[in-house]
């Protein structure tokens, strides 16, 4: 048994390792095109890029405009889908406005907003809390209106106050629906700033990768993809651990929604 | 004939071991109706899932006697019925091509298959619901479903698992009456486990009583109240009441000593 | 006061939520927003925000016409394409390790970081790779999309019920019969909802390539206007990818829903 368990933790790490040498020896024996270059070049050059000021410089503008990007997201998604799943009339006004717009990619507004904001950060953090208010606007209300009438009922019996009534049974409730909209929008929010940096060439790692790309810099290019896949998947994984926590408490829920 | 050995299961939880079934040892003989009767958590579920050989038993031997076939592996000679007949009908499937999945194994003609369907549909009540979905229908009619599926499949023996214990009384007393018409009719020999003590004396022919966790059997009980059974009279006859205390005190007395017998 | 206002909204919402009044209530908002731009960008001056009139005056001209084909259609068939590579490979390889539970595990980290990578930060390399035709949109439409897909069908045909376990065990059913029969149709809801995800990326993945390296399609027209400052073409342009979005996603979600009726239905109790 513990055998198993011990070749059921190692086997997925020697299997990427095992790939990641097919890789290498596929490019360093020319089978793949000099384009594509061995994984562990991108490595090194990578290493060799990551102290300098440049790199630090691009990343931390990355993570900056995500960042804001996500945190206004966040907040603007749990006001409006708090006051949605609150006040049926409101939900009843908007709902198509909402519909039309929430399948609009953030980046098809890029050639509105370059024209009023320029290639500034602020572009990518507008597009940022665009693509990521949906998942959260719409899991908020779905956790507002998912509470379920015997909770409130309870409540109401046991005289809790407004703010009792929110902080033992609301949040509670909403916080696991809160949960995976904060993973959904994060990741979003990251593709957007990227693409808003690529395609607008606003500051930061994604510009980095446009300019290497254009100018034929593909080691580095290769290498900045990698660095910015990597805070993808910390991310990711991150808030995928979060996500469970909340979730573990609320199975029951889970169930009924699944 | 279905002969149960010194049946044994214990598992493997979280590396410590866990005996569910110590030593089960019975038989079951052609077109009779056993019940097996048990306080809560006493592993009848385990018990019927290692005869149906769903579940490797870990000692003793569950055989079919008349072949000498020991279980090791789910035989075409058993259907089952589980307690939760809204997850084991598929939803999407309607409940005619529910009821005949199991028979394109068995019967290769189309027609003939049919037929099978609507006699085994006809037989639980549920004519003319063949073009039905089983969400659209009630627990009762489900579990219904369910029946004329292990039935169509033409088993020797049917293994029950709790079947009526999610539906409410009345659909209860109407389910029990149905199997006890179906059994009549199609001739099997059934094995039905409950944790209702009514039910468990009112269908059988003998009861099984089976103790708490490590299970054994306490005692095999001959039931013999008169054929056919009816809801009112039966359960109303003086025998039928000595024969359920019998029951009760067997199994009160198994609830209260687990210590003692581990 | 929680108590009465809680009775009111649930006997108002029946009241005007429902049916054509409904409708009706809904429609107020975009209306009024409509018909305000529509007047207030009448007399406009301002270089960014044309008259509302005049966008949709372009709008008929350029889309209604000919650029149907040369842009409308290009720009679908490279994400439907790169789409429904993505579903088929998704989800037989997603077939597969699901029932391949080592394989699955193994691979696990792999796939768990080409998911997590932004779909955006690739588009360099699939211009580098091939160039600013059709293959590298198609190619990465695919690549990108297919992650979702082949993720959610592993888990779709991993968590089988156990009771149906216990069905298909008991009745004998046979491995292909076990496929047919029962998993496949088990997985779909995990399957379809990897593939809603995995569409709205491919919309995205095609604006995106369009915007950087392209010749033809909607999302180049629209940033190729806005760089030579023809507003009220960048505007058509904007609102027509919004209506692409809402018209993929809105014939997604009927396939869904005449796919998954016995799911929905099902639920429902």
């Amino acid at each position: 048994m513990k055998r198993r368990s011990w070749l059921a933790l190692t086997l997925p790490w020697v299997t990427t390792i095992a790939i990641i040498a097919v890789q290498e020896i596929l490019a360093r024996t020319g089978v793949l095109p000099s384009l594509i270059p061995p994984f562990t070049e991108t490595i090194a050059v990578g290493w060799q890029m990551l102290p300098t000021p440049e790199f630090l410089l691009g990343l931390a503008q990355v993570l900056e405009q995500f960042a804001v990007g996500l945190v206004i997201g966040i907040v603007v998604g749990v006001v409006l889908g708090i006051l949605l799943g609150a006040v049926p009339l409101v939900n009843q006004l908007v709902r198509y406005v909402l519909e039309f717009l929430r399948f609009t990619p953030a980046i098809v507004y890029i050639p509105i907003l370059v024209l009023l904001l320029g290639a500034r950060p602020q572009l990518s953090i507008v597009l940022a809390a665009l693509g990521s208010v949906w998942p959260i606007l719409y899991q908020t209300y779905y956790g507002v209106v998912g509470v379920p009438q015997i909770l409130k009922d309870t409540g109401r019996v046991f005289g809790l106050t407004r703010a009792q009534q929110l902080r033992s049974i609301v949040i509670p409730t909403v916080s696991p629906f809160l949960a995976t909209g904060i993973r959904i929008a994060a990741s979003h929010a990251l593709v957007v700033v990227v693409a808003v940096q690529i395609i607008a060439s606003v500051e930061g790692l994604g510009r980095d990768i446009e300019t290497y790309a254009a100018n034929g810099v593909f080691p580095r290019m290769y290498a900045l993809i990698l660095v910015v896949g990597i805070i993808g998947f910390l991310l990711n994984w991150l808030l995928e651990t979060l996500e469970r926590r909340q979730l573990h408490w609320h199975t029951s829920y889970r169930e009924k929604q699944a | 004939m279905l002969t149960v050995e010194h049946l044994q299961k214990t598992y493997n939880v979280g590396g410590k071991p866990l005996e569910v079934l110590r030593d089960i040892s019975f038989t079951v003989d052609e077109g009779e109706f056993v019940t097996v009767v048990g306080p809560s958590g006493a592993g009848k579920t385990t018990l019927l899932r290692c005869m149906a050989g769903l579940l490797p038993r870990s000692g003793g031997t569950v055989m079919l006697t008349r072949t000498g076939k020991v279980v090791d592996a789910p035989p075409p000679e058993i259907a089952c019925v589980f307690q939760d007949y809204s997850r084991s009908l598929m939803p999407w499937y309607k409940v005619g091509r529910n009821v005949g999945l199991p028979l394109r194994n068995t019967i290769s003609d189309k027609a003939e298959r049919q037929r099978a369907v609507d006699d085994a549909l006809r037989s639980v009540g549920l004519e003319g619901f063949a073009d039905s979905y089983p969400w659209q229908l009630s627990g009762g009619m489900q579990q219904r479903v369910a029946i004329a599926r292990a039935i169509a499949y033409r088993p020797e023996f049917l293994i029950m698992d709790e079947p009526f214990a999610s539906v409410d009384a009345q659909t209860r007393a109407d389910l029990e009456d149905l199997i006890l018409r179906v059994r009549q009719i199609a001739g099997v020999t059934v094995v039905l486990v409950t944790h209702d003590i009514d039910e468990a004396v009112y269908l059988a022919d003998r009861v099984v009583v089976v103790s708490g966790r490590p299970t054994v059997v306490m005692d095999v009980i001959d039931i013999d109240l008169p054929r056919p059974r009816s809801q009112v009279t039966t359960k109303g006859l003086p025998r039928f009441g000595e024969l359920r205390t019998q029951v009760a005190t067997l199994i009160s007395r198994a609830s209260a000593e687990p210590a003692a017998r581990a | 006061m929680t108590t009465t206002t809680s009775i009111v909204t649930a006997a108002g919402r029946k009241r005007w939520s429902s049916g054509a009044r409904g409708v009706a209530i809904s429609l107020i908002v975009p209306v009024v927003i409509l018909v305000a731009w529509w007047f207030a960008s009448e007399g406009s001056t301002s270089p960014f925000f044309p008259p509302l009139r005049t966008i949709l005056s372009t709008f008929a001209e350029t889309w209604l016409s000919d650029r149907v084909l040369s842009d409308i259609v290009p720009s679908l068939v490279r994400m439907i394409a790169g789409f429904a590579i993505a579903a088929v490979v998704g989800v037989v390889l997603g077939a597969l390790l699901g029932r391949l539970r080592l394989a699955a595990s193994a691979l696990n980290p792999i796939l768990q970081f080409g998911r997590a990578l932004p779909a955006t930060a690739l588009i360099p390399v699939a211009i580098v790779l091939f160039g600013i035709g059709d293959t590298p949109k198609i190619v990465l439409i695919a690549f990108v999309s297919c992650f979702p897909i082949l993720l959610n069908t592993i888990d779709g045909v991993r968590n089988i019920d156990p009771v149906l376990e216990d069905v298909m065990g008991s009745f004998r059913l046979t491995r292909l019969q076990r496929f047919r029969w029962v998993q496949l149709h088990a997985a779909s809801p995990q399957v379809i909802a990897g593939m809603r995800v995995a569409l709205s990326l491919a919309f995205v993945v095609m604006v995106a390539t369009e915007m950087l390296g392209s010749t033809n399609g909607v999302g180049y027209v629209t940033l190729l206007a806005q760089q030579g400052f023809q507003i009220p073409l960048m505007w058509s342009g904007l609102i027509l990818l919004g209506l692409l979005g809402l018209i993929v996603n809105g014939l997604f979600v009927l396939v869904e829903r005449g796919l998954l009726r016995w799911y929905t239905q099902g639920q429902e109790d």
